[in-house]
């Protein structure tokens, strides 16, 4: 997916003894969205706003070790290995050595020689990992200016982890000018080393630029055009992680102290094995339990009560991305869990009082087929038609924000197609869920609409097997858990049953699978797993993994 | 039934033979053979029995046909070698391995082999199969092991042929064999000659005519047509020959009409500075100037219609090499040169019209069509050239060209520009309105992003040069505005003028902005500002130690050593803070070592309420250095030192000293006051259920200490008393 971007200069951020001034240069491709304030807390919008950065530049996907030098040391060394396995004693081995005594100084003054090249190369490297940080960003986070705050939004690297930033204008001792809407910003890496110097002794003023939008001439020098090619996949995981935002969850409230218990401990072992989730384990009216998985470590937190009517136990995933809330920790007042079910996306919310961080964690870090869980995320919860939609959507536009109860009566529709018509939206990118204070936001992700559901799957096996659990053309044959779980069951497929096996690890991933289907017999499991597989592991999800799904604590700001 | 064998590839090394019939493929398009087996030896045997029947007869004719025959084999006639391992018997009787190379070069060509190698004794000649072998290495060799060597003798020339025109190395070898037992003949030929020995695609025939040549300059000889020939060598020790031998003589290269067009029209990179040198340092007579010029018109007329680029490039080079060595305008004109114009090549043409420059042509009567057409040409070679001429129009009918010749001046090309940074340069020194305008112009154009990578240094060297005095008046805003621009022209413009600027015309902090200038030139200047007026510095300390932000290596250098050197009074408490504000490691490193050592007693205190809101860890513990009773006396410094406290507590398995230090200073503080317990106590008593045993422990300890100094504080501990044991 291509997007364009135009700013107007570049997003700065200066410190001297007296001040600290960031400002953002918005996209002027879109409507005008402009902010002038002055930050009067200062240091819970740093710790913040560092966490923010801290997930703009998560990636933590797998990266398998650089092993060239190795092969190019073994291409150089082949032939001498060789002599020497197969080389006679006497002349040929004396001559070996020789040779390889005059190898090894020749190789050391080589090395001397090219000892400055070597490390001017490694410099400069370390320049361009330093410098141009900016490249490993996909797409610069948004901000929206809405009349009660202003909220940052991104998403990681590695498509599996989001984060928001929402400040009450109470934040600001001052604000003056402001448009309401959502901008992308220009982002660069060396704002978060200027974030650091933000003080309480300072003036830190947080400039959303309107200057752009007052200049009409083009050819200036000041514009300049980014283009971005974003994958799919990314903009389907933003809208995946920001669709279960609006679904209903587990709430857990936690004292700051407790998360920190549960990432010391994961920061004090490494795991080797699976399985490797974080179990809650939820019983109303009694403390919260954590169980760490493989070492069964349990954490009870004793002044964390569960408020939830229904016990539940949920494991989530990717734990290690926790870590990027060790910097919104320390001056958090609280901390407040929404967890959707096992394998499904969580959020941690963090608050300050007036400022929230909020760290939404996608249901695995590798967000790939051998999980399953995402596969509903943007499935449509109700059908509603485009006419009522947009009626809604009007609704939503005139007030910037509103909860559903406000958008029935102001409509005049049920509330149940008022919730299916805001889900829609979401799911589309054009609003968003706000957990802190359970209001629907306008928020336009990007500049043109994306069509709702063009996103919805990442392949022609997906959408398949969303129609054959839809038909209920799929059924679970039998579940054998004594190694694993292994999983059979049957699916018609126009007109013939096909008889698809799985086999689910400890970590609830997909380890093999096998279907007597043409797909899988001509590209086995090279092309991922075929639509019968696909339509088994959901169904598996829904029916047997998926648990009870608690309330949602509405109205909670 | 007649047929051929064919090789055809097999798997791995191997490789297996396939029969054709010959009355299968006879007469068909798409026959790969015409021959049958028999045929062939037939015709390869007669081949070679002709020529040896004339050579055992001594008929000079065998030297010729054979020389014939051989010049025709190309590299496609060469096989490559078989490598094969003998068992060999050696002195000692102990059998070892040998490896033979067997089937290479013309070893499949019996008439070619004959020729090249029927004296060979390490030859075996195979009469089945009509190829040639190799004997076994201890059977010694010769020097001469061509076939009737002594025919090859009586004719030389025909050696040369070999040696200079054979297309594979077997034949030219022969030749340079034949011609190094023939001595005198080699002496005797002229440079033309040793020129094809030169370029000739084997490396001993280049040694050869190298040598000759080598030996012939050594002895005295300096023939023109010698040089020139080694100047046009393919190889860069010839040319070097030829270099060393002009410069000890200044008459040369231009003395000799056809050694200068060796030298003005030599390609080679390696004489790229020499040419030039010479044709600055030398002069040219008239009678050889205009033979040279005769002979370079015809050689620019002898170039193809469509000349691929490097050709492009050599006419280039020629066109800047006759520019230094007719600089006084007085090139021989003739008419090749005239010709030129019609040459379908604009690069020719370009030539042309700088032979007419330099020949001091009048061009005031060159009609506005033509000048049209010539500046109005597609080709950049042809532009530039044109503007070259135009420049010699008189200042007046310059003027009246003026918005044509600003037009060049900010041109697409950059050949074009500097090409018209002369004629600009001469219309703004007659006409100040029009520098005023330009400057104005330029200056706006250097801020937007630029069309090419050379257009912000042609652009900065045109405003030096044609509006000095306006660059010079660039007012001190501007001049900010262009060293800050994000644009490469703006601030090279700016880095170049500042040079020229004293250091009151910035404040102290733009002068240590500067210090994070990319262009060297601009922090060098900044630096040095710093050197000269220390004082000025020192008394706006918070701006001047702002310096210590650049990201460059030699600014951070500077910093360091500079403030190194400050005394202690300069140190203000904010000056500090913006040094310890910094995110910079080394930064915080020298920061931290300027707080131990000039950080006064009085001081601390408002240190530390900065300090305490460095989120950088090494920060951390240098606070917890500072906290001492005096420093957070003042309820605002212990207001800070909360959030600062829990910060450090709360941190996942780091700062274990800090936390220590933390711990222990606020239940002191905790014991000391009560009021300090109270808001000391809430966050014990969250760290009273941390993950961490250690801080666990010490959190539960300190609020049990609290709660008995300070009764009536509530904490979350629950006192139990101890079961009572019988004795």
């Amino acid at each position: 997916m291509n997007f364009v971007h135009r700013y107007f200069g570049a997003t700065s951020a200066s410190s001297d003894a007296l001040s600290t001034a960031l400002a953002f240069a918005p996209d002027l491709l879109r409507e005008p969205t402009y902010f002038v304030g002055k930050v009067r807390r200062h240091l819970p919008f740093r710790e913040a706003i560092s966490a923010l950065h801290h997930v703009v530049v998560s990636d933590l996907r797998f990266k398998p070790k650089d092993r060239t030098a190795y092969f190019a040391w073994l291409k150089d060394h082949e032939e001498q290995l060789l002599a020497e396995a197969v080389a006679e004693r006497g002349a040929v081995r004396e001559r070996i050595d020789a040779l390889r005594v005059e190898f090894a100084d020749i190789h050391k003054l080589s090395s001397e020689i090219m000892r400055p090249f070597y490390g001017a190369q490694k410099r400069y490297f370390d320049w361009l990992y330093q410098n141009n940080r900016d490249a490993w960003f996909v797409l610069d986070p948004v901000i929206t200016v809405h009349p009660d705050e202003v909220f940052f939004e991104c998403f990681s690297l590695d498509e599996s982890t989001y984060g928001r930033l929402s400040c009450d204008h109470d934040v600001f001792e001052r604000v003056e000018e402001m448009a309401c809407g959502t901008t992308n910003i220009d982002y660069s890496h060396a704002l978060y080393d200027e974030f650091q110097k933000i003080r309480s002794y300072r003036d830190t003023s947080l400039t959303i630029e309107p200057s752009g939008f007052e200049v009409q001439t083009a050819g200036e020098a000041n514009f300049r055009e980014e283009k971005i090619d974003l994958p799919d996949s990314w903009m389907r995981g933003f809208l995946q992680v920001s669709s279960a935002m609006a679904q209903p969850a587990h709430v857990v409230d936690l004292a700051p102290v407790d998360m920190h218990a549960i990432l010391s401990r994961l920061a004090a072992k490494r795991e080797r094995h699976g399985p490797r989730s974080l179990r809650f384990l939820l019983e109303p009216d009694k403390p919260v339990e954590v169980l760490i998985e493989p070492w069964n470590d349990r954490l009870t937190f004793r002044r964390s009560i569960y408020k939830g009517s229904e016990p539940a136990e949920i494991r989530i995933w990717g734990r290690r991305r926790l870590a990027i809330l060790e910097r919104a920790l320390p001056l958090a007042k609280s901390v407040r869990l929404h967890l959707l079910g096992s394998g499904l996306p969580s959020f941690a919310v963090v608050d300050y009082g007036g400022l929230r961080f909020t760290l939404g964690l996608s249901g695995w870090t590798a967000n790939d087929w051998s999980r399953a869980g995402q596969f509903d995320l943007l499935a449509p919860r109700t059908e509603v038609d485009e006419t009522t939609a947009q009626k809604v959507f009007d609704a939503l536009k005139g007030q910037h924000f509103a909860t559903v109860p406000e958008l029935a009566f102001e409509t005049g529709l049920d509330r149940s197609i008022v919730a299916g018509a805001l889900g829609l939206y979401v799911q589309a990118g054009r609003a968003m869920y706000d957990l802190d204070k359970g209001v629907y936001r306008l928020r336009e992700l990007v500049r043109d609409p994306l069509k709702p559901g063009a996103l919805r799957f990442s392949s022609e096996q997906e959408e398949k097997a969303d129609r054959f659990v839809a038909a209920r053309l799929v059924t679970i044959g039998s579940v054998d858990t004594r190694e694993g779980k292994r999983v059979s069951g049957e699916v018609m497929d126009d007109g013939k049953t096909h008889h698809p096996r799985l086999v689910i690890d400890a970590d609830d991933r997909l380890s093999t699978a096998a279907c007597d289907c043409w797909f899988y017999g001509h590209n086995k499991l090279m092309r991922g797993p075929c639509e019968h597989m696909l339509a088994l592991r959901r169904l598996y999800h829904l029916e047997v993994e998926g648990k009870p799904r608690a309330f949602r604590a509405e109205g909670v700001a | 039934m007649s047929g051929r064998t064919i090789p055809t590839p097999g798997p791995g090394s191997r490789s297996s033979a396939r029969a054709i019939r010959i009355a299968d493929v006879a007469g068909r398009p798409d026959a790969k053979v015409g021959l049958s087996n028999v045929t062939l030896a037939y015709l390869k045997r007669r081949i070679w029995r002709s020529l040896r029947k004339r050579g055992e007869v001594g008929d000079p004719a065998y030297a010729e046909l054979s020389c014939g025959y051989l010049l025709s084999l190309r590299s496609e006639d060469m096989s490559p070698p078989v490598v094969k391992t003998f068992w060999k018997r050696g002195d000692n009787g102990r059998w070892s391995r040998e490896e033979r190379a067997t089937g290479g070069g013309l070893n499949r060509n019996w008439s070619a082999s004959q020729i090249l190698r029927r004296d060979d004794p390490l030859a075996e000649p195979r009469y089945a199969s009509l190829t040639f072998g190799e004997k076994p290495s201890d059977t010694g060799a010769t020097e001469r092991p061509e076939a009737f060597a002594a025919l090859w003798d009586a004719r030389p020339d025909l050696a040369l042929d070999l040696a200079a025109d054979g297309a594979v190395e077997p034949v030219s070898r022969l030749g340079v064999r034949v011609l190094k037992a023939n001595p005198g003949f080699l002496k005797s030929v002229d440079a033309a000659a040793l020129l094809r020995l030169l370029r000739s695609v084997d490396v001993a025939a280049q040694g050869l005519g190298f040598s000759e040549a080598r030996d012939r300059l050594a002895s005295g000889e300096a023939d023109p047509a010698l040089l020139a020939a080694l100047l046009a060598a393919d190889f860069p020790e010839a040319r070097r020959l030829a270099v060393t031998r002009i410069d000890r003589d200044p008459s040369l290269p231009w003395s000799d009409a056809g050694l200068g067009l060796a030298a003005l029209t030599s390609p080679h990179d390696d004489l790229s500075d020499t040419v030039p040198r010479w044709a600055g340092e030398r002069r040219v007579d008239a009678v050889v100037g205009a033979e040279l010029a005769d002979r370079l018109g015809a050689w620019l007329l002898a170039i193809a219609p469509e000349p691929e680029e490097a050709t492009q490039a050599l006419i280039r080079r020629v066109r800047e090499r006759i520019g230094a060595l007719w600089r006084d305008g007085d090139m021989p004109i003739g008419h090749a040169a005239i010709d030129a114009f019609a040459h379908p090549a604009a690069a020719v043409v370009a030539a042309g019209i700088d032979i007419l420059a330099l020949a001091g042509a009048d061009v005031s009567s060159v009609p506005n069509e033509r000048w049209a057409a010539l500046l109005g040409s597609f080709e950049t070679d042809v532009q530039s050239a044109a503007l070259r001429l135009f420049g010699r129009l008189d200042d007046d009918t310059l003027a009246s060209h003026a918005s044509l010749v600003v037009a060049f001046a900010t041109a697409p090309s950059s050949e074009l520009r500097r090409a018209a940074r002369p004629l600009v340069v001469r219309l703004a020194a007659r006409d100040p309105g029009l520098a005023e305008r330009l400057s104005r112009d330029l200056i706006d154009s250097l801020f937007r992003t630029a069309p090419d990578e050379a257009y912000p240094g042609d652009v900065v060297a045109l405003l030096k040069e044609a509006t000095p005095a306006q660059v010079a008046a660039i007012d001190p805003g501007t001049l900010w505005r262009l060293l800050q621009a994000r644009a490469k022209g703006a601030q090279l413009l700016g880095s170049t003028e500042i040079q020229n600027r004293p250091a009151s015309q910035l404040s102290v902090r733009q002068i240590a902005r500067l210090g994070n200038h990319p262009h060297l030139a601009a922090r060098t200047w900044a630096l040095a500002a710093f050197r000269d007026d220390p004082g000025r510095f020192q008394n706006e300390a918070e701006d001047a130690v702002l310096l210590v932000e650049s990201d460059w290596d030699d600014a951070q250098e500077f910093a360091r050593s500079y403030f190194d050197g400050w005394p202690e009074d300069a140190w203000s408490p904010a000056a500090l803070a913006v040094v310890t504000d910094s995110v910079k490691p080394d930064v915080l490193a020298f920061a931290r070592r300027l707080l131990r050592s000039r950080l006064a007693p009085g001081d601390a205190a408002a240190q530390l309420t900065r300090l305490l809101e460095h989120p950088a860890q090494s920060m951390h513990l240098l606070a917890t250095e500072l906290m001492t009773e005096d420093a957070a006396a003042s309820e605002e410094a212990f207001d800070k030192l909360l959030p600062l406290a829990r910060i450090v507590m709360l941190q996942v398995h780091k700062g274990r000293i800090a936390k220590d230090r933390v711990t222990a200073f606020l239940l002191k503080e905790a014991l000391r006051d009560r009021g300090r317990a109270e808001r000391v106590a809430p966050l014990f008593a969250d760290l009273s259920i941390a993950g961490v045993a250690r801080d666990r422990a010490a959190a539960i300890l300190a609020l049990r200490d609290i709660g008995a100094a300070h009764p009536g504080i509530e904490t979350p501990l629950n006192r139990r008393a101890a079961p009572v044991r019988a004795a």
